[in-house]
C-alpha cells in the first residue's frame, strides 16, 4: 500500500518534470544546444508568479496564463542578444554562454528579491483529495494536470500547425527544411522562445510545489539534465518517459533510501546514460564518439 | 582558430623577444619574493594569495581544456578534493598540512586519472555536462558522507609559526604553487605530449590516425591539470582553517577559472595568468564595495557572457594577432612601395600562420 502510494505521488511530480523538460528537449532538437540556463528560467518564472500572487492574491497556477508569454519574450530576447552570436564551436561555447547567463541570472534575482528561500503557499496547499485508500495532495494533483494539458497543447502545436511543422522538420531534417523555404534563423528563435514559454509555465508549477531560492536552478537543471539525457536528447516522448522513471525514481529514493540522496539519482543518471547509452531511451545522440 | 595565433605570438617573440620575456618573469618572481616582506599590508596579501590559487587552477584547467579542447566545469572539485584529503590527514596524523600538500595533489590526480578514462570517452557539451555533474556528486557525497562531517565542515589545526609572519608562509606556498603550475604548463607546451593535446583540440580522428595515442594523452592532460589544483587546494584548506562541502565543491570557483583562462587565452601559457590577475583583484573589489554574493554573481556571468560572445579566443592571442598582422601589413607595405589592401594579407598571414603550426 504505501508502496503504491509512493508510486502514485512519482507519477504526479513526473506530469511536472515533463513539461520543465520539454522545453530543453525541444530547444536541443532544433538548434544542438543544451541550454543550461533552463533551470534558471524557471526560477524566474518562480519568483515572478510569487510576486505577482503576492501582490494581487490570483492563483499561482492560474499565474502560468501570465508567465507563459512573458518568457516566451524573454526566451526570444536571450535567443536575439546571445544566442545568435555565438560563433566558433557554438555546442560547447552554447553551454559556457547559457551556463553564465544562470549565474548572472541568479544574482540579479538575488540581488532584487534577496537570496532567501520563498514558497508560494494558496489555501489548498496544504489539503488532498482521498482515492480509497490513498491521497492525493491538492497542488500536486493540480499541477500535474495542467502540467499535462500544456504538454498536449505544445503536442498539438507542433503536431497541426504551420509552426510545428517548421519546428519539427528543422529537427528532422534541416537541409530538407532549408529546401522548402523553412527560415533556418526564425525556427530556431521560436523554438527557443517556446522552450523558454514551457519553462514558464514549469515555473509557476515549481512555485507552489516546492519552496526556491535563486540558487535553485542548479538543483533543477541537473534534475533536467538527468530527464532529457535519460529519455533522449531531442525526444519530446523521451522527455515524457524519463520524466516518469525519474520522478517515480527519485520519489522512492527518498521514501526508501534518505531524501538526501534522492538528487543524487539524477547526477548519476546523467553520468552512466551519457556513457552507456548516450542517445537516452528514445533520443538523438548527445556525445559525439571519440575514436578508439 | 587557435593554431595560427600561438605561431604568430611565437614568430614574434622570437630572438631578443625571448630574453626580454625571461628577464620580465625574473624580475616578477623577485618582486613577487621581496613583495610580502617589503609591505605588510593583509588586503594585498589575502588578494595575492587568492590570485596565486586562481593561478594555480586556471593554468591547470587550461592543460586539459586550452591545449587539449575539453571544457571542464567541475576543476574547482579537484580543489575540494584537495582540501579536504589534507585536512582529514592533518586531523589523523597531526601533521603539518604544508607536509601533506602532495598527498592531496596525489589524491586530486589519481581521481582524475580515474573519472577521465570514463568521462572522456565524450566530448563537446556531453563531457562540459558530465564535468558539472561530477562537481554536484563530489558536493553531495562530501555533504551527506559521515568521515567528512557533511555540512558542518572541518576546523584544521591553526599554524604553527610566529605570529608576526601572519599569512606570509601562506603567500610563499601558494606563490611556488602558481610558479610551478606555469611551469608545467609551458613545458607541456613544448612537448610532444603538448603538440598531441593540440592536434587532439583540432581534429581528434585525424590525430589519432597520425598515430597520437589519444586515449593515453588525455587521460595524463587531465591529471597533470588537477594534480597542483589537489596541492593548492590543501594549502588553500590550511589558510582558511575551515572548509565545508558547499565552500570548497563550490561551480562558482570552476567559472572563475574558466573565466580567467577564457579572458586572458585559452591554450595561452601566459593567458591564464594574466587571466587570473584580472579575475581575481576585480572579485576582491566587487567584494569590498558591494559586499553582497550576488554582485559577483551578475559580475562573473555578465563578464563570462560578453567574453564567449566577443572575445571567444582572448585578450592575448587577439593582441597577438593584431600585431602580427600589423607587423606584416608594413612589411608588405614597404617591400612593395605601395598600400596594400589588408584583407589579402590578413587572408596570406593565416594560410602561412596555419603551416607553420602544422610543422612545428
Amino acid at each position: 500500500m504505501a508502496f503504491v502510494q509512493t508510486l502514485l505521488l512519482g507519477v504526479l511530480v513526473a506530469g511536472v518534470y515533463a513539461l520543465m523538460a520539454s522545453g530543453l528537449t525541444l530547444i536541443f532538437g532544433v538548434m544542438n544546444i543544451v541550454n543550461v540556463a533552463h533551470g534558471a528560467m524557471l526560477v524566474v518564472s518562480a519568483f515572478v508568479t510569487w510576486a505577482l500572487w503576492r501582490a494581487t492574491g490570483l492563483d499561482p497556477l492560474l499565474l502560468a496564463l501570465a508567465t507563459t508569454p512573458l518568457m516566451f519574450g524573454f526566451g526570444w530576447l536571450v535567443h536575439r542578444l546571445l544566442i545568435r552570436r555565438l560563433g566558433g564551436d557554438p555546442a560547447t561555447m552554447a553551454v559556457l554562454l547559457t551556463f553564465a547567463l544562470a549565474v548572472a541570472v541568479e544574482g540579479l534575482l538575488g540581488l532584487v528579491w534577496s537570496g532567501d528561500y520563498r514558497a508560494v503557499t494558496p489555501s489548498y496547499v496544504a489539503r488532498s483529495v482521498r482515492l480509497g485508500p490513498f491521497f492525493l495532495p491538492e497542488a500536486q494533483l493540480y499541477a500535474g494536470l495542467l502540467a499535462v494539458a500544456v504538454l498536449l497543447a505544445l503536442h498539438l502545436v507542433l503536431a497541426r500547425t504551420r509552426v510545428g511543422w517548421a519546428i519539427r522538420t528543422a529537427t528532422e531534417n534541416p537541409q530538407l527544411a532549408a529546401l522548402v523555404g523553412v527560415d533556418p534563423e526564425r525556427v530556431r528563435a521560436l523554438a527557443f522562445a517556446i522552450g523558454a514559454a514551457t519553462a514558464g509555465a514549469g515555473g509557476s508549477m515549481l512555485s507552489v510545489l516546492y519552496p526556491f531560492s535563486p540558487a535553485s536552478h542548479y538543483l533543477w537543471i541537473s534534475r533536467l539534465l538527468g530527464i532529457v539525457v535519460l529519455g533522449g536528447m531531442g525526444s519530446l516522448p523521451g522527455a515524457a518517459l524519463g520524466a516518469l522513471v525519474l520522478g517515480v525514481a527519485e520519489t522512492l529514493t527518498s521514501t526508501y533510501v534518505s531524501v538526501k540522496w534522492a538528487t543524487g539519482v539524477f547526477y548519476l543518471v546523467i553520468f552512466v546514460v551519457l556513457l552507456l547509452r548516450p542517445q537516452g531511451l528514445l533520443g538523438l545522440r548527445l556525445r559525439q564518439d571519440v575514436p578508439q | 582558430m587557435g593554431r595560427a595565433s600561438e605561431a604568430g605570438s611565437r614568430a614574434a617573440g622570437g630572438g631578443t623577444g625571448v630574453r626580454l620575456r625571461h628577464a620580465v618573469v625574473a624580475a616578477a618572481a623577485v618582486l613577487a619574493a621581496l613583495f610580502p616582506l617589503a609591505v605588510r599590508n593583509d588586503f594585498f596579501l589575502n588578494m595575492l594569495i587568492l590570485t596565486c590559487l586562481l593561478v594555480v587552477l586556471s593554468s591547470g584547467w587550461n592543460v586539459v581544456s586550452g591545449y587539449a579542447g575539453y571544457v571542464s566545469l567541475g576543476h574547482s572539485a579537484f580543489l575540494g578534493v584537495g582540501a579536504y584529503t589534507v585536512a582529514l590527514l592533518a586531523l589523523r596524523w597531526q601533521l603539518s598540512p604544508f607536509l601533506l600538500a602532495p598527498l592531496g595533489a596525489l589524491a586530486a590526480a589519481v581521481l582524475a586519472a580515474v573519472v577521465g578514462l570514463v568521462m572522456m570517452r565524450a566530448r563537446g557539451h556531453a563531457f562540459v555536462i558530465m564535468t558539472i555533474a561530477f562537481l554536484f556528486i563530489m558536493q553531495l557525497v562530501t555533504l551527506n558522507a559521515s568521515f567528512t562531517n557533511g555540512s558542518h565542515g572541518l576546523t584544521l589545526p591553526l599554524p604553527t609559526w610566529s605570529r608576526q609572519w601572519q599569512n606570509v608562509p601562506f603567500y610563499y606556498a601558494m606563490a611556488l604553487l602558481a610558479a610551478l603550475s606555469v611551469g608545467l604548463s609551458a613545458w607541456v607546451r613544448r612537448t610532444k605530449f603538448g603538440l598531441g593535446l593540440l592536434a587532439i583540440r583540432e581534429d581528434e580522428e585525424k590525430a589519432a590516425a597520425m598515430g597520437v595515442p589519444t586515449g593515453i594523452y588525455k587521460v595524463s592532460a587531465f591529471a597533470a591539470s588537477t594534480f597542483l589544483v589537489g596541492a593548492a587546494g590543501g594549502v588553500y584548506a590550511y589558510y582558511l582553517t575551515f572548509i565545508d562541502p558547499l565552500g570548497l565543491f563550490n561551480i562558482i570557483v570552476s567559472v572563475q577559472t574558466v573565466l580567467a583562462v577564457m579572458l586572458g587565452g585559452r591554450g595561452t601559457v601566459w593567458g591564464p595568468v594574466l587571466g587570473a590577475f584580472v579575475v581575481e583583484p576585480l572579485s576582491e573589489l566587487a567584494n569590498t564595495y558591494f559586499g553582497a554574493s550576488q554582485v559577483h554573481l551578475v559580475l562573473f556571468g555578465a563578464l563570462m557572457m560578453l567574453v564567449v560572445l566577443f572575445l571567444p579566443r582572448g585578450v592575448l592571442p587577439t593582441l597577438a594577432e593584431r600585431l602580427e598582422r600589423r607587423r606584416r601589413l608594413r612589411a608588405a607595405a614597404a617591400e612593395a612601395g605601395a598600400p596594400v589592401r589588408l584583407a589579402e594579407v590578413g587572408e596570406g598571414g593565416a594560410r602561412q600562420d596555419g603551416r607553420e603550426g602544422a610543422m612545428t
